[in-house]
């Protein structure tokens, strides 16, 4: 069966298709390319019902699950595979492509080229959700940083050079370092594999054969070659998520680049790093994931911590909510490595909540700039009165960053926290301080917008008085109100989701056997 | 039984609903049928359980019903569900009840408002929350509602969101609210770790080792402390006075700032594993108790007497349960929620008829004005005072006997301190409340003439963008002051009945005196009073003297003021302190607001501009120079390649004759 394959290469061969259209026909163009997102989300759609129907897990011979011989003497081969943890992300990556191609209808140069490379980088995230081959998920990781490099650059606000060569290179480096892992891991693998005694094991990439302990070709690497293969993993996905140090490309590329591409690039591209820790690195060296847990934890509560703190006094809108963003990932990684059944589940979760509500900030922020020209903090105030239901909106969007309990994020990082408060009581604690500083900057950034009296002085008092602000149109409703929507109901029924995903956290946490607490 | 609790926590959501999306097009009498009915069916359904409950034998009064199952991961498993016990139904019963007399008087005082249909919106939508708050049956409900009511607060104090001094307020009441929902996340966090479960059914049957306990307990207290205003969290709530009166009564002194209270009761199981954490209750509240009193002495305006009085009270509340005495901590909340709304909605009263005022300075001989009000008002003062046979009396002298009894049966003189400062704070009491009193109604009205240095901002930009709400707009002259409409009048008289029998009927049907059967013993017996038990003389002692203390703080306060208010500037050290709120305000600010900002912006400047993003930039720079150089290597010359090669072979000849 193609189905995968069909949800996979949809977006990238309807971009190649919309390339063909003639460029002026615009209006053309952005109908087609929201049409061509909708159908992919209804693909999308059919696939979570059959994954309902059949529940079905990592490597399972079913058609949810392909395998094409491509290079098999390198071990390539194309092979594509999901569980419940695929299908919540392949979810909100569909969703959120969808809706920021409709939020991109302002985009007035090159809008085909624009169209074209948001569908190939959703085809990019989705082939990272679904490749269930080393080389392959390489493949695909590279291809979503294509479409990510020139949206920013060409797309982006005034310092979108700056912003999206760093960007490029902090990435870039990542990934040349996992490539490098990606190949020694066959290497060592077969290696392994021969000195336990199977004498014709081949060199494979497929990640259902080097996870098999039980094939005969299965070898255990040894402590030291886990950690080096783990460390050159991790290089990317802790570039792409990002863990503190490796962060300094994120602010730069979160304000640069326009609303509708951050809001993807943070609500989505976010959360690739994440899962290929979940995916690839704690299965694939679960000896050595205990060595580097500790680290990666204490990164998670500093950057949780150091975020928090620098959007308390950020300047600009979207530098703001990208210093936010990083705080909230970190949650999303000390869910994930206290290896607890809580904690995991939860950070699936919030991988899902996360990326709605940032997605929904992101867009406002870009709502706002349009109509004021400025992403200055110092320039907005008092704007409730005069675009009420943007206000709500935003409101609605921001009790869900701080965690208010009964919206969507409470759930997954209350999941977290507790799953990282069971692993490790400090750490726990150190994280769940951040609800204090997230209530305080958000609430300061809701306020300084919508709050108090108008400023006086600035684009967005020259605006308001031209009576150039005005509220909510009915596009902008209708790509928000989906969102909205969804934020209160996982916070009202997360058992929908945390249904599908706890299972599969179970599964795939197998490797782990008596250090996962269930 | 009848149970109809679910109704009562849903029409109250549906009427925000309603009123949220539709209320801005709504005419004003339709925001009034969805309000009012809304929290009015919501108190229909109350007391309609309240009446089936009161049939069912005593031991079948608790329902626990699951609603839906919410979330599971691994081991973890909660479904939502309600738990009604005579705890929870006593709460319901003040919530929607005082509620509902505050949504009809708010009809009268919003009535100029323009966003009338928010102000309702918002009212049904703190039902719905604290509701939710006192009826879920576990740990992680309460959790929602303590945050949904946080929000509500929030909303509601910055409901004039254009004052700065009301976003401010907002936003402070909110984040040192969060402040305590992170204490109960992680007592939750232990509870879960030590039970394995959330639900009340099963956590409060767990016996925890003692630490836990202890640990937990003290949690739950920061959770409490900061919702119940009570030290060192209480910073937010005289603050909260931004919001619109009603508000002020029906949150910040009859309802929410009594969650607190609610959850050392019903945890009180947990409680009772930690004779420790019971301990800095008891403390706590007592030095709050004392603390807030002294502040509330030498105050000037009216809502902030009120405000400081309130936390005053609550202390007495987490004092009662300190000693064991949950259901007097519980009672002594029914009746202040009937005075304090009373004296609140009073306060209202006088700020509406003064067009905003709320100077003291500014008042006066407003008895010959407004008659209702005066007499409602001093109904309440009385009440809060302790004077027999007002509700007060009843609820304080319950919990200054059983402190007494308390350290008499311990012989732990800490509680007789602590007993003796009860008996101080009721002193103090009734002299504030009288100082206000007098200071309102009786002497000569001061509002026309006299110009007072007015503390209150005067912000130009702020008085437009208040032009809208009940922001003071000038002197009003006195004989153009009227006493409120029937529609304010009508709950201010229903609260000062209650604020006269509420005491004498609740103490009956607390300590079950015979022949009040149905009533008898309603809240001790379901929950287990551990209450030290004193003998007559101790509590005809401790009744005594409070009551002897209440009434010399209405003679001094009558020397003092029965004539009228009189403002005098004291330069007196201790005076000022006191005067300035212990400079508390000053002090956090100093020594952590402005030290967190300036922190946020010297890591931004430097840690994230110089060392990380300027590290990039060496790091290219770096290449950059290392490339610029090894493109001169490049000649494009043959003979250069030539030699190059040449230099290397002779190197790798050279190594390899040294290395031998």
């Amino acid at each position: 069966m193609f189905f995968l394959s069909a949800v996979i290469l949809f977006p990238l061969l309807g971009g190649l298709a919309l390339l063909f259209f003639p460029r002026e026909q615009v209006r053309a163009i952005r109908m087609t390319a929201l049409g061509l997102a909708l159908i992919e989300l209804l693909l999308v759609l059919g696939l979570d019902l059959a994954y309902l129907q059949n529940s079905v897990s990592l490597f399972s011979s079913s058609f949810l699950h392909e395998s094409w011989r491509w290079f098999p003497d390198l071990g390539i081969n194309y092979s594509l595979g999901m569980d419940g943890i695929s299908l919540v992300l392949v979810s909100l990556t569909a969703l959120l492509t969808a809706i920021c191609i409709g939020a991109s209808f302002r985009i007035e140069s090159k809008v085909k080229n624009y169209m074209a490379f948001m569908l190939l980088f959703e085809s990019g995230m989705l082939g990272v959700f679904l490749a269930s081959n080393l080389f392959l998920f390489y493949i695909f990781w590279e291809v979503m940083l294509i479409p990510a490099y020139f949206l920013l650059g060409t797309w982006g606000g005034e310092r979108r050079i700056y912003a999206a060569f760093k960007f490029v290179i902090y990435t870039s480096v990542g990934s040349f370092l996992m490539l490098v892992g990606i190949i020694a891991i066959g290497y060592y693998h077969q290696l392994a594999a021969v000195a336990a005694g199977g004498t014709s094991c081949g060199y494979t990439l497929e990640l259902s054969q080097l996870l098999n302990t039980s094939a005969t070709c299965h070898g255990v690497l040894d402590g030291t070659t886990q950690l080096w293969l783990l460390l050159a993993f991790a290089a990317a996905f802790a570039v792409k998520v990002p863990l503190i140090p490796f962060h300094s490309w994120l602010p730069d590329a979160y304000s640069e680049a326009p609303a509708p591409v951050t809001a993807l690039l943070a609500g989505a591209m976010s959360k690739t790093g994440v899962y290929g820790f979940l995916r690839l690195c704690i299965p694939l060296f679960p000896q050595a994931i205990h060595t580097l847990a500790p680290y990666i934890n204490v990164l998670a509560v500093v950057g949780i911590l150091y975020c928090a703190v620098l959007a308390l006094m950020q300047t600009d809108l979207k530098r703001l909510l990208g210093y936010s963003s990083i705080s909230h990932l970190g949650v999303i990684m000390l869910g994930l490595f206290s290896f607890t059944a809580q904690g995991m589940t939860g950070s699936v979760l919030q991988m899902v909540n996360h990326g709605i509500t940032t997605a929904v900030l992101f867009l406002i922020a870009g709502f706002l700039e349009y109509r004021t020209g400025t992403r200055r903090l110092q320039d907005y105030g008092g704007l409730a009165a005069r675009i009420p239901w943007l206000a709500v909106m935003m409101f609605i969007a921001a009790l869900s960053s701080l965690g208010l309990p009964g919206l969507n994020s409470f759930t997954g990082e209350f999941l977290s926290l507790l799953g990282a408060f069971r692993a490790n009581v400090t750490l726990g604690v150190l994280g769940t301080l951040v609800v204090v500083p997230a209530a305080w900057y958000m609430l300061r950034f809701f306020i300084g917008l919508m709050w108090g009296v108008p400023a006086t002085e600035g684009a967005v008092s020259a605006n308001l008085r031209k009576g150039g602000i005005r509220d909510l149109s009915l596009g902008e409703l209708g790509v928000i109100i989906p969102l909205i929507i969804l934020i209160f109901y996982i916070g009202v029924q997360p058992a929908v989701l945390t249904g599908i995903i706890d299972p599969s956290v179970a599964n795939t946490m197998q490797v782990l056997s008596s250090a996962f607490v269930k | 039984m009848t149970n109809l609790s679910l109704w009562v926590l849903l029409l109250p959501l549906l009427g925000f609903i309603i009123l949220g999306l539709a209320g801005r097009f709504m005419p004003r009498t339709a925001i009034l049928a969805v309000g009012w009915g809304a929290c009015g069916l919501a108190f229909l359904c109350a007391a309609i359980s309240f009446f089936s409950m009161l049939a069912t034998p005593a031991a079948q009064r608790t329902s626990d019903q699951v609603v839906y199952h919410w979330i599971s991961a691994g081991t973890f498993s909660l479904d939502f569900g309600l738990l009604l016990d005579p705890l929870s139904m006593t709460m319901l019963l003040v919530v929607t009840g005082v509620g509902l007399l505050i949504h009809i008087y708010s009809a009268g005082y919003m009535a100029d408002d323009p966003s009338f249909w928010r102000f309702f919106a918002y009212l049904n939508f703190f039902i719905f929350a604290m509701v939710m708050l006192v009826i879920a049956n576990n740990f992680l409900f309460l959790l929602v509602g303590w945050g949904l009511v946080g929000l509500a607060s929030y909303l509601l104090i910055g409901f004039w969101y254009q004052r700065r001094s009301a976003v401010a307020a907002a936003q402070k009441a909110f984040v040192i609210n969060v402040i305590g929902d992170f204490g109960l996340m992680l007592a939750i966090f232990l509870i879960f770790q030590g039970a394995g479960r959330l639900d009340y059914a099963g956590v409060l049957t767990h016996t925890f080792p003692a630490a836990t306990a202890t640990a937990i307990a003290l949690l739950l207290f920061v959770a409490c402390a900061a919702k119940s205003a009570q030290l060192p969290l209480y910073m937010w709530l005289p603050d909260a006075m931004e919001g619109p009166t009603p508000v002020s009564a029906l949150i910040h002194a009859a309802t929410m700032v009594t969650a607190g209270v609610y959850l050392v009761a019903r945890a009180y199981p947990l409680f009772e594993q930690s004779p420790a954490a019971l301990a800095v209750v008891a403390g706590i509240g007592g030095a709050t108790a004392l603390f807030a009193a002294t502040i509330a002495l030498f105050q000037l305006d009216i809502k902030r007497v009120l405000a400081y009085s309130t936390i005053s009270q609550l202390g007495y509340m987490f004092m009662a349960e300190g000693v064991h005495n949950y259901s007097a901590g519980i009672f002594h909340l029914v009746t202040h929620a009937f005075f304090k709304a009373l004296l609140f909605l009073g306060a209202g009263a006088v700020i509406h008829a003064l067009a905003g005022e709320q100077d003291m300075r500014k008042m006066g001989g407003l008895w010959g004005r407004l008659r209702v009000t005066g007499l409602t008002f001093l109904i309440a003062s009385l009440a809060i005072s302790g004077i027999i046979p007002f509700a007060g009396f009843w609820s304080k002298d319950e919990i200054l006997g059983s402190v007494l009894a308390y350290g008499n049966q311990t012989g732990n003189v800490w509680y007789y301190i602590l007993w003796a400062i009860g008996i101080l704070t009721a002193g103090m009491t009734a002299f504030y409340m009288f100082r206000l009193f007098f200071g309102i109604f009786a002497g000569d009205y001061r509002g026309a003439s006299v110009a007072v240095n007015d503390n209150t901002n005067g912000d130009v930009e702020e008085q437009e963008a208040a032009a809208a709400g009940h922001h003071h707009a000038g002197p009003v002259r006195y004989n153009s002051i009227h006493d409120v409409a029937p529609v304010m009048s009508i709950p201010l008289i229903i609260l000062a009945i209650l604020s006269v029998i509420g005491g004498f009927i609740g103490s009956m049907a607390l300590f079950g005196l015979p022949n009040w059967s149905p009533l008898a013993n309603f809240l001790p017996a379901a929950m287990h009073n551990h209450a030290a038990e004193g003998s007559l003389t101790l509590e005809w002692i401790s009744t005594g003297l409070s009551l002897l203390a209440g009434v010399l703080g209405i003679g001094m306060a009558w020397r003092l003021y029965g004539k009228g208010f009189a403002f005098k500037q004291n330069s007196n050290p201790l005076y000022q302190l006191v005067f300035h709120k212990y400079y508390v305000d000053e002090i956090l600010n100093a020594v952590l607001i402005i030290p967190v900002l300036a922190l946020s912006r010297t890591l931004s400047r430097y840690l994230e501009g110089d060392v990380l993003d300027g590290g990039s930039r060496g790091i290219s720079t770096l290449f950059r120079g290392t490339s610029t150089f090894m493109r001169r290597v490049q000649t494009g010359y043959m003979r250069n390649y030539a030699l190059g090669i040449l230099l290397g072979v002779v190197v790798i000849i050279v190594y390899y004759a040294v290395r031998g």
